[in-house]
């Protein structure tokens, strides 16, 4: 049989750990960072000489000075001038169109293993310590300390009585994140306005035809 | 390389394969005045042809053009019998289709009864090909009902499309490659849903399956003439504006898109004062017009520019057409031709 154990304390802190990458991964969306990670791969990979993510990332650089070079000139005063440089930056427009398109299925393959490695570094674990760290005790109670329908509760759900398990923490480490999330973003949130009462005299009454 | 191509629609009436011109611009540049003109061009030129000129503008004007009233068949213009007219709306062509349709099928509960057009609702561009099938039919029934009773077969050389100002009739030549894809699903589902479909009683409607068959054929057909510069060719209308010229920018790009042959542009409403010391007014704006004028033959020097005056008049009546279509062959001089601003006779 495979063995494999921890330090209560140890565990503890993995357990910690892994709880707040969750959390900070919620907080943030994985949609977020899905697509920031495309788009830094997109950027490293067309560095390191993918060919098609250079071509993108010169085309759009040139898209841009065109269309800066576009902004500069009077479509009035110059309009040959102006109407070239339209011609120019839609044609680069569909190139990268074109080009985003081919790379469309590497995209949703990057976005793929992002999404399952996520997955795989928050939930499994989870799951894992709660499996094989079932009886673990992380602390122990005085003897007598709290009623017994208490302790018998905080030994979820195998551990001795007079022991707090994993369950229990994992339960106490995700509510105090909540609430510092809470406290962390209410500062920030638009205050809503307080209702004042309605002035009786403005409502009409609807009354009823039957 | 330093040829300039001459400022003339002269390639256009001498080009002798061209079947179809299509003339196109914005509201108000003079698509009416100068399509009529390159028909009764064409027509004078080519005596023993039949011409046929066709406005599918809903706001018909061709009637006010050659001061005649004219209607969905083709009427021959008096004073110039080649050329027939005819006014068509294409979305009137296309409620009757659906009428015919909604008459053939009288079943409340036939699930396929709202399938054309939710069909012609759901993909852009089918639109478009439906209706102007509708015209396309429109003018083969023509030939077909001239043939019988005068017996001498017409056939018109070349027809002249005075285009609606959205210019949105050619949209669906972008799309025969989607009507393709998607009919040949439809061929696929017909084929396994077929008994299935007949024994719902949904018999007869197989043949949705056939009509759309039938318009992916024609719609096919029709891009295969449509793009081919030798039988096709299309002539742009602006006026010296910016606005103008961008919209026509905008369109010659889309056609282009399109495969379609554009290498005319006709400017319209010059103002030609120069010489016109009396009017500050038209200097200036002829001045201004210049500006563009400039600029467009730096933008469009593979293409034939052709200049036109503005008249005194609006232009009415197949004689002024006829005086004022010359100078879409020459280029006009407003110094030896300014006669022309004021020779319009009013009708």
């Amino acid at each position: 049989m495979v063995s494999f154990d921890l330090y209560p304390s140890t565990l503890l802190v993995t357990v910690l750990t892994v709880l707040l990458f969750k959390k900070i991964i919620e907080v943030v969306g994985k949609k977020n960072i899905q697509d920031l990670t495309w788009r830094s791969y997109c950027q490293v990979a067309g560095k390191l000489g993918h060919s098609k993510l250079s071509e993108i990332s010169n085309k759009s650089s040139e898209a841009r000075k065109v269309n800066l070079q576009r902004k500069a000139v009077s479509a009035q005063d110059e309009y040959a001038k102006w109407t070239k440089l339209n011609r120019q930056h839609d044609k680069l427009l569909a190139e990268i169109d074109q080009l985003n398109q081919g790379l469309a299925s590497e995209k949703a393959g990057v976005v793929k293993y992002l999404g399952l490695l996520i997955s795989v570094l928050t939930t499994l674990p989870i799951w894992f310590f709660r499996l094989w760290f079932r009886k673990a005790v992380l602390f122990h109670l005085p003897p007598g300390y709290l009623p017994y329908p208490i302790e018998r509760l905080f030994g979820l759900p195998f551990v001795v009585l007079g022991g707090v398990g994993l369950t229990v923490w994992m339960f106490s480490v995700n509510s105090v994140l909540t609430s510092l999330e809470f406290l962390i973003k209410f500062p920030f949130e638009t205050p809503v306005e307080k209702p004042s009462p309605v002035d009786k005299s403005k409502v009409e009454e609807v009354k009823h035809q039957n | 390389m330093d040829f300039e191509l001459e400022p003339t629609l002269e390639s256009i009436i001498n080009q002798d394969t061209l079947k179809w011109v299509f003339v196109g611009g914005k509201g108000g540049v003079g698509k009416t005045t100068t399509s009529s003109s390159v028909a009764v061009q064409l027509a004078l030129k080519y005596p023993q042809d039949q011409f046929l000129l066709i406005s599918t503008d809903p706001a018909h004007n061709l009637s006010d053009a050659f001061c005649q009233k004219f209607n969905k068949n083709a009427t021959p213009v008096e004073g110039l019998p080649n050329l027939s007219c005819m006014e068509i709306d294409p979305e009137a062509a296309m409620s009757d289709l659906q009428q015919q349709a909604a008459q053939y099928n009288n079943d409340p509960n036939d699930p396929l009864k709202s399938m054309m057009s939710d069909l012609t609702g759901s993909i852009p561009g089918i639109d478009e090909a439906l209706s102007f099938m509708e015209v396309l039919k429109h003018i083969k029934n023509q030939k077909e009902n001239a043939e019988s009773p005068d017996s001498n077969t017409i056939s018109y050389k070349t027809i002249i499309f005075d285009t609606a100002p959205t210019g949105h009739t050619l949209r669906f030549l972008q799309l025969p490659a989607t009507l393709e894809k998607l009919l040949g699903k439809f061929q696929d589902l017909s084929g396994k849903l077929g008994p299935m479909m007949s024994m719902l009683g949904a018999g007869q409607q197989q043949d949705v399956f056939g009509k759309l068959n039938e318009l992916q054929k024609n719609v096919s057909e029709v891009n295969e003439q449509f793009t081919n510069a030798d039988l096709t060719t299309f002539v742009c209308v602006c006026i010296s504006e910016f606005l103008s010229l961008y919209e026509t920018e905008r369109m010659i790009q889309e056609l282009m898109s399109y495969n379609m042959d554009v290498n005319s542009i006709v400017v319209n409403q010059l103002l030609f004062a120069e010489d016109d010391e009396n009017c500050k007014r038209c200097q200036s704006r002829w001045k201004m017009q210049k500006k563009y004028l400039d600029q467009m033959s730096e933008l469009y020097e593979d293409y034939h520019l052709v200049k036109m005056p503005l008249l005194g008049t609006e232009i009415r009546g197949v004689e002024n057409l006829k005086r004022f279509s010359k100078y879409l062959l020459t280029p006009y001089d407003p110094k030896a031709d300014g006669h022309l601003v004021y020779d319009i006779e009013e009708q």
